[in-house]
């Protein structure tokens, strides 16, 4: 276990080292943010509410979507494709922990400075904004903070391993690395981080409620407006999801080690 | 004083044609991330037609005005990627690995070299895709065009490149200044989001950050009000000016930060 | 005498750089404290060098070198001092002094990377503006000086290291420098190449006249192309003059060779000297370099000598002593 912690903490030391990066990243996520409220705010002006939403309704939809990017989002695979193009994992290779387990350990350590970075500023924005718009209450009770808990859980480990897919992959094409395009996409498009489902048209809004990605942000977003509560089947669903990832990269990595060792 | 823009003009050309080169050697690269920049088009596209589905308009630009917002910055975007995005990345390693040096030792403008030695032909389909869909817009939405309002675009598409170049140079610039910042090209790019808004989008502070002092809400809106006939003469001087003045400073700045330069040792 | 083509006086160049605590505690304290250390790379340096001279410029990692070839090519603004190349001050770069000089790096490469280095060539003729019957005219030499004609035309990527450097020098040499600041030009490569690249440096000099200040960590190099030497040791300069005043100045001992015909035991031989090796019928011996012969003599009257040799010492061996001398005086 301490080893592991040891990995951990070394990433956190990393990224305090790059910590302007990282504010830079903060940054970025922030003016994405509020331009996404102003271009909002702009359509919500002389209305009070749109597809049963009030104006501070959809302020906090789009808060509380930056808080969930910013504790589950990754964005390793590009540098760590690369990496494998160049050839360059052989040291991870040599340690006696598995590569996909490491990248892991170093994301979390990466990603504890960056939500201890943008958590702190986005709840001040929110606060910010709740002087001057009716944001909603936010209610706070075991259950629902129980299932705020397990989808952010769940968000992260669908992020991570769709990065970590990618990283895979880039064992045999070399535009692994593009896939981050696919991944960012998809997910803005059909988890409702960039539009909430009710804006959505019928056609679009049935297929993310086919999909699993609704649980990275339009459901966690949702249970906290109290417009939504998990129930067995979702939890089904979900772990169904899940377990489907973990077998694949799985999969994936026993295939690359094979191909890696083989073609050096 | 010919014999130099001769030479410089040359140079160019010999860039792209290396650059070219370099293009047919990777066929396969070339078609996968075309394909991504298309994607991304398509995605804008997309993504603004929900939103002003929620009211048939965003900030009293309507339907057709918004396409014609987006098309004038998907052709913007797609330019400023291909050549500057390349241009900058190329520029902040060779300061931070010391491969500046030889730029530095060239008998030639080193701001010149540096923002002409690469560029990618990824985004060109992407060009056109927004030019056809300025054509099909402005035809299906009867938007009258006269000789004036094509050169007025022409010329600030212009001025627009110019904006984007020189805050992007300025902000490349400062990688002289820092250890290490790996991101820092992802700054000004990073903007684009504020482009593709309408600048009506913006109020309050927000509207006085990015239409005066960083105007990034006007790259896209200024060109898009001359072909839709809503610009106002102040803003279009405004922009201009502080083009111009933009891209002064970033000589001066890379001039007084080449100072400051030292490379990796060895 | 003819006028210096590079002269430098009292050059001094400082860095500021930032020294972390270890671990976690140290990442976190860095937030609000971090220490900075001036660092001196170049330390009040003077020297001269005529037209036509190839200079070694010898020092250990970290010494100076290549901050003070920076500066000479105008990359590196220094704290203080007077720089002069060609009469020109370096860093106003201006163009005419650029067209005459090339800096070559052993270890960064401006040749691209996907395209035959023909392309670079070509590049490089439109930067420095080579008349099409020079640039031609050249290249012929270079390349034939080089015996690379068969490869300029496949891409640079699938050269091997040697290949590749030649390269590099026809490409930085191309609008046929007066100065040549050559920096680690045959690192990584084997000794093959390195005598290779050697001959060519030898023989670009003298075709073309040119001053060339070469720093390498093969004193092969330096010993076989330089006359004159300047050590420099943590930013000062330590020694200037003929290589071969290093080897009177600092080499102490020399080294007798001796193979003997009948067993000695080594305390016999340490009365003569210090014993370096001793593997009998083999023995190596370190003695003052004034008594060498004499104690050959000796050695000769004392014990059955099958053979004994009198050598001097490597001239990395002196070098090494020579920084180990200074480390202690300091």
């Amino acid at each position: 276990m301490r080893r592991y912690t040891a990995l951990v903490s070394l990433w956190f030391i990393k990224a305090l080292e790059y910590r302007a990066e990282l504010v830079i990243w903060a940054v970025l996520t922030l003016l994405n943010t509020t331009i996404l409220l102003a271009i909002w705010l702009s359509v919500f002006r002389g209305v009070s509410s749109l597809q049963g939403y009030q104006v501070g309704q959809v302020l906090q939809y789009f808060l509380l979507a930056t808080v969930i990017n910013g504790i589950t989002a990754s964005h390793f695979e590009s540098w760590r494709s690369r990496e494998v193009r160049e050839g360059k994992i052989d040291h991870y290779l040599t340690k006696p922990i598995p590569y996909p387990l490491q990248v892991l350990l170093a994301d979390i350590g990466n990603r504890s400075f960056y939500v201890l970075l943008i958590v702190p500023i986005t709840l001040l924005v929110y606060l910010a904004f709740s002087f001057h718009y009716s944001l909603g209450v936010l209610t706070v009770s075991p259950l629902i903070l129980f299932q705020c808990v397990l989808l952010l859980g769940v968000g992260y480990l669908i992020e991570f391993s769709f990065a970590m897919i990618a990283v895979l992959l880039s064992f045999w094409f070399e535009g692994a690395e593009g896939l981050e395009h696919f991944k960012w996409i998809s997910i803005s498009l059909l988890s409702g981080f960039m539009i909430p489902l009710e804006f959505m048209p019928l056609w679009m809004r049935s297929l993310v409620n086919l999909l699993p990605l609704k649980y990275m942000y339009a459901v966690p977003i949702q249970v906290v407006q109290q417009r939504t509560s998990l129930g067995i089947s979702d939890l089904l669903y979900i772990g169904g999801f899940l377990l489907l990832l973990f077998a694949l990269q799985r999969w994936l990595w026993h295939r690359a080690t094979l191909k890696y060792t083989s073609a050096g | 004083m010919k014999n130099t823009i001769r030479k410089y003009w040359s140079l160019f050309w010999k860039f792209r044609k290396l650059r070219l080169m370099l293009l047919l050697e990777y066929r396969g690269n070339f078609w996968f991330w075309t394909f991504v920049s298309i994607m991304w088009t398509i995605f804008n596209f997309f993504f603004f037609d929900l939103i002003i589905g929620a009211r048939g308009s965003i900030a009293g630009w309507n339907r057709t005005e918004m396409y014609v917002l987006l098309s004038t910055f998907t052709m913007i975007d797609a330019l400023t990627w291909s050549f500057f995005y390349h241009v900058m990345q190329e520029y902040i390693s060779s300061i931070f690995d010391g491969r500046m040096t030889l730029t530095l030792t060239r008998p030639i403008n080193p701001q010149y070299l540096l923002s002409i030695q690469t560029n990618s032909y990824t985004n060109v389909p992407r060009f056109l895709i927004g030019l056809t869909m300025m054509v099909i817009t402005l035809r299906n939405g009867a938007i009258p065009i006269t000789v004036w309002s094509v050169l007025g675009f022409v010329l600030f598409y212009c001025v627009s490149i110019l904006f984007v170049y020189s805050i992007w140079f300025i902000v490349a610039t400062f990688a002289f200044w820092v250890d290490r910042l790996d991101n820092i090209n992802e700054l000004v790019p990073s903007t684009r989001r504020v482009w593709q808004a309408p600048k009506e989008v913006y109020t309050g502070i927000v509207s006085v950050i990015f239409t005066v002092v960083l105007p990034f809400a006007l790259i896209s809106s200024q060109p898009s009000e001359i072909l839709l006939g809503k610009a106002s003469p102040y803003w279009l001087i405004y922009y201009t000016a502080l083009t111009f003045f933009l891209f002064y400073l970033s000589t001066v700045f890379f001039r007084f930060s080449v100072r400051k330069y030292s490379g990796t040792a060895n | 005498m003819a006028q210096p083509v590079i002269s430098l006086h009292h050059l001094k160049k400082y860095f500021k750089v930032y020294r972390k605590k270890p671990g976690l505690l140290g990442s976190i304290q860095s937030l609000w404290d971090r220490q900075y250390e001036e660092v001196k790379a170049v330390d009040d340096i003077s020297f001269e060098i005529y037209p036509g001279e190839i200079v070694g410029f010898i020092g250990q990692n970290g010494a100076g070198k290549t901050t003070t070839l920076k500066v000479l090519s105008g990359l590196l603004y220094p704290t203080s001092g007077d720089v002069s190349v060609l009469g020109f001050n370096p860093w106003d770069r201006k163009a005419e002094f650029q067209k005459q000089f090339a800096l070559v790096m052993g270890q960064k490469n401006q040749l691209w990377w996907d395209l035959p280095a023909m392309e670079s060539f070509l590049l490089n003729k439109a930067i420095y503006e080579v008349p099409d019957d020079k640039f031609q005219k050249t290249l012929d030499i270079l390349m034939d000086l080089l015996d690379v004609r068969d490869i300029v035309n496949i891409q640079v990527r699938k050269l091997s290291l040697g290949q590749r450097m030649k390269c590099e020098l026809i490409a930085a040499l191309l609008h046929s420098p007066k100065v040549l600041f050559l920096d680690e030009p045959t690192i990584g490569l084997d000794v093959v190449m390195q005598k290779v690249l050697r001959d060519f440096i030898k023989a670009y000099n003298e075709e073309f006249k040119a001053t060339i200040i070469l720093t390498s960590h093969y004193m092969g190099d330096v010993k076989e192309l330089c006359k004159r030497a300047i050590v420099i040791d943590h930013g000062k300069k330590i020694f200037d003059g003929e290589l071969q005043e290093i080897i009177d100045r600092f080499a102490r001992n020399k080294i007798l060779s001796l193979t003997l015909n009948d067993p000695v035991k080594q305390s016999q031989l340490e009365k003569f000297g210090t014993v370096k090796e001793f593997d009998y019928p083999k023995a190596t011996l370190l003695v003052p370099r004034g008594r060498a012969a004499k104690i050959a003599g000796e050695l000769l009257t004392r014990f059955s000598l099958a053979d004994v040799n009198i050598e001097e010492p490597t001239i990395d061996a002196i070098i090494r002593e020579l920084f180990l001398s200074e480390k202690k005086t300091a």
